[in-house]
């Protein structure tokens, strides 16, 4: 066996908390390499200290209040999870008041190009200015369009963070 | 005692007891590899119980096929990923506008007193999450390719590059 292959076979001994010459047939012909080689012998020395070291780090427990907590927000979440009821009901009257809004960002969406080409109407060509109206327009309803069609979203993420954290 | 995968099931199905058992079973081994993996216990109180709810939130497109474990452990180590890609953020901002001030949560000591926890926090990412994985919560090969989505050699190379970089800096204190 190469050097390389002891110290990756030790390495795989340190991994599996089996850093004693006990193993399988690789193991021990690892650990007998080990014995008479200095650079494995380092290595082998490298790897108890590690792993005393490794097992020698405090960890403190979990504490009750922080899985409490975690359970209460698991389950929250995996009711929310469910077909949330109502959520036709909730969707219709976001829409509705979507829909009654609709006529004054139309009206005021029509005001800004109708005073865009009075202002415009003595210097600016009416090419230019029918292009600039016609930009305006098509932006300002894929905006509308992107607004209302983010409605449904909207609502059922509100729904369920407002159940998650209930 | 149900399996971890038939309890995954019954959660899926919306069995609140059964997610309270899985709960139960791996709250603490979740929180220990988070501690060990941020370096910080309330970092690791946060993201267990994000872990959880996104469990709870991803319990009905599970993929019956997978193996529980290594999924509640990659969900875990992808919390801590971006918590850890969030603070470098923070720590990058933070430099360029010359604040002087350390937000890893990791303080470090001189390197001649540096200590095993130490050496374990300086190690980069991707070889701290595979050498705690492996190390202390006793995952496989197959188990930590599957919880970090790399192929199986990517694993063994990370085990043994973490290893390397651990005796390089503990022969040089």
């Amino acid at each position: 066996m190469s050097c390389d292959a002891v110290q990756q076979q030790l390495d795989a001994c340190a991994l599996e908390h089996a850093l004693a010459p006990d193993g399988d047939a690789a193991a021990v012909e690892s650990f007998a390499h080990a014995a008479s080689c200095e650079a494995c012998a380092a290595h082998l020395a490298f790897l108890r200290a590690l792993d005393a070291e490794l097992a020698a780090i405090p960890l403190a427990a979990v504490r009750a209040p922080v899985v409490a907590t975690a359970q209460q927000r698991a389950t929250r979440a995996l009711r929310a999870r469910e077909r949330p009821r109502g959520f036709g009901r909730e969707l219709a009257a976001a829409l509705a008041v979507a829909v009654l809004a609709l006529p004054l960002v139309v009206a005021q969406a029509f005001m800004v190009v109708e005073s865009g080409a009075w202002l415009l109407a003595g210097w600016v060509p009416e090419a230019i200015r029918v292009w600039l109206g016609f930009g305006y327009l098509a932006s300002f309803a894929l905006g509308v369009g992107a607004l209302y069609g983010s409605i449904p979203l909207v609502v059922a993420w509100r729904r369920r963070a407002l159940r998650e954290w209930a | 005692m149900e399996s971890d995968e038939e309890l995954m099931r019954a959660v899926a199905h919306g069995d609140e007891r059964a997610l309270a058992s899985l709960v139960e079973r791996y709250a603490a081994r979740i929180h220990a590899f988070l501690t060990r993996v941020t370096g910080d216990r309330d970092d690791a109180d946060d993201l267990l119980q994000d872990t959880w709810v996104r469990v709870a939130r991803g319990a009905r497109g599970f993929d019956a096929a997978r193996r529980v474990r290594p999924w509640l452990y990659g969900i875990a180590a992808n919390l801590a990923r971006d918590l850890h890609r969030r603070r470098a953020v923070r720590l990058r901002a933070a430099r360029e506008g010359n604040v002087a001030a350390n937000e890893s949560g990791v303080t470090f000591r001189s390197a001649e007193r540096i200590d095993m926890r130490e050496r374990l926090a300086r190690l980069p990412e991707r070889l701290r999450e595979v050498l705690v994985l492996r190390y202390f919560d006793g995952l496989d090969e197959a188990e930590m390719a599957e919880a970090l989505g790399i192929p199986r050699g990517t694993v063994k190379s990370r085990l043994h590059g973490a290893l390397r970089e651990l005796r390089q800096k503990w022969e040089a204190t």
